[in-house]
């Protein structure tokens, strides 16, 4: 069923890297409210909902907590301990090509075709991990057959694509194979977005735990190959948050230029 | 001796953390890309950290009655607005531009993290492109052979210990009918 253009919009959310659980989220009512605030009088109808995955990832992780309940033998040692394996243990997940990772993505890839059935143009917002997530099912969308026909937007199951404090530069992330490039959508007139927005500070984009000043840095733009069929507008742009350092990572969700460029993405 | 240590920490935090946060804005009206008259609002933030280097930007152009958000910024060429092929293109051209093709500029020689308030002269030098997912007709200045002169002003600033997100200026509104 193509998609029709007069439905109301769905934006869909995926989250990065977090502690707690599934029901602890709601990036979904953040983006919501960020985009009304930047409507002005634009009759934009759309509504916001958040692919959340992480119980999967707590799931996974479940033998090492307990291995670490055993270990951690002080409270303070206890907190901070399972602290720092929710933390490391979802990009490890998502480093991984296990049946975790995986799961991860069919239901991502799930929830798009849903929304795809019911003929709602829809738009990823990818935070952080959640980017890596995005790139990999985007990707392997745009490489089936029967979708994404580059002449007529109406078979495209994601419209728009943007990511905030994405790491997708870093080595650790661009190593795996399907992470090498982005796929042709072949001939016509029609273009993808994809718009990168990440703080120069943010140290999940440099990697650098001190949050380096990044200047200049090509991230998303470095999978441009220049060929006509390639089909994508990519466009990093750095943006001030206004916030230093891990800070500024989580500034995203409520930079008025992030609520802009969504208006800009959502509405044409 | 717990305060002795207390308080270095609480200082080299003050340091590493501290920023001052501004709101840069401009506004004028003139004629957009389908002829009619508009309201039009340039912002951009700008952090100058305590310690470490200010960052900037982007410019973001806000247009009445249109949900088109065009941003300029920092390239090699300048303070650039880049056209998107499918979205934007050059007067009388037939097809859209190709990726990559400048589509406007701020006529100013210093970089956006050194801009501030003054008299701000813009080119716009393409016409939007809509389609069938086009709410509304993608809209933003007329292009036109003189720049447009936008009157920027240090709309806000304000010191804070972890740095602010600062809110942008309200989209212009569209008259009424």
């Amino acid at each position: 069923m193509p998609v029709d253009p007069t439905k109301q919009r769905q934006v869909l959310v995926v989250h990065g890297v977090q502690t707690g659980t599934d029901a602890d989220l709601h990036q979904d009512a953040l983006i919501d409210e960020l985009v009304r605030s930047r409507l002005g009088d634009v009759p934009l109808d759309f509504s916001c909902q958040l692919y959340r995955y992480e119980n999967l990832n707590d799931e996974a992780l479940e033998p090492l907590a307990r291995l670490l309940d055993l270990l951690a033998l002080c409270p303070v040692g206890h907190f901070v301990g399972h602290l720092a394996l929710e933390l490391a243990g979802d990009v490890v997940i998502s480093l991984g090509t296990g049946s975790t990772a995986q799961k991860i993505r069919k239901g991502l890839r799930d929830r798009i075709l849903e929304i795809y059935d019911s003929g709602h143009p829809c738009y990823l917002v990818a935070h952080s991990l959640g980017s890596i997530y995005a790139f990999d099912v985007l990707n392997d969308l745009i490489g089936r057959q029967g979708l994404f026909d580059r002449t007529s937007r109406k078979t495209w199951p994601v419209q728009g694509l943007l990511t905030i404090g994405s790491p997708i530069g870093l080595k650790m992330f661009r190593k795996a194979k399907s992470r090498q490039e982005v796929e042709d959508f072949g001939s016509g007139n029609k273009w993808f977005r994809w718009l990168n927005l990440w703080d120069p500070n943010d140290p999940v984009v440099s990697g650098e735990i001190f949050g380096a000043h990044l200047v200049g840095n090509k991230i998303a733009e470095n999978y441009i190959t220049g060929s006509t069929d390639q089909g994508w507008v990519i466009r990093d742009q750095v943006l001030d948050t206004g916030k230093q350092w891990l800070m500024a990572h989580t500034a995203y969700w409520h930079s008025p230029v992030v609520g802009d460029k969504l208006v800009d993405m959502v509405a044409s | 001796m717990q305060r002795i240590r207390t308080v270095p920490a609480l200082v080299l935090f003050f340091f590493l953390a501290g920023c001052t946060n501004a709101l840069y804005q401009g506004e004028l009206t003139a004629l957009d890309a389908g002829g009619e008259q508009r309201d039009f609002v340039l912002y951009w933030t700008r952090t100058d950290p305590l310690i470490g280097k200010t960052k900037a930007g982007p410019a973001v152009l806000l247009t009445a009655c249109s949900p088109t958000r065009i941003d300029f910024t920092q390239q090699a060429e300048g303070i650039i607005f880049r056209g998107m092929p499918g979205f934007d293109r050059l007067p009388g051209a037939e097809g859209t531009v190709a990726d990559g093709t400048v589509c406007g500029a701020f006529l100013s020689s210093a970089p956006l993290i050194d801009l501030g308030a003054g008299p701000l002269p813009v080119r716009v030098d393409c016409e939007p492109v809509s389609d069938e997912f086009s709410i509304r007709p993608r809209n933003y200045p007329a292009v036109r052979p003189e720049p447009y002169l936008f009157h920027v002003v240090e709309a806000k600033k304000q010191w804070s210990l972890l740095g602010s997100t600062l809110p942008g200026p309200d989209p212009p509104p569209c008259p009424t009918p």
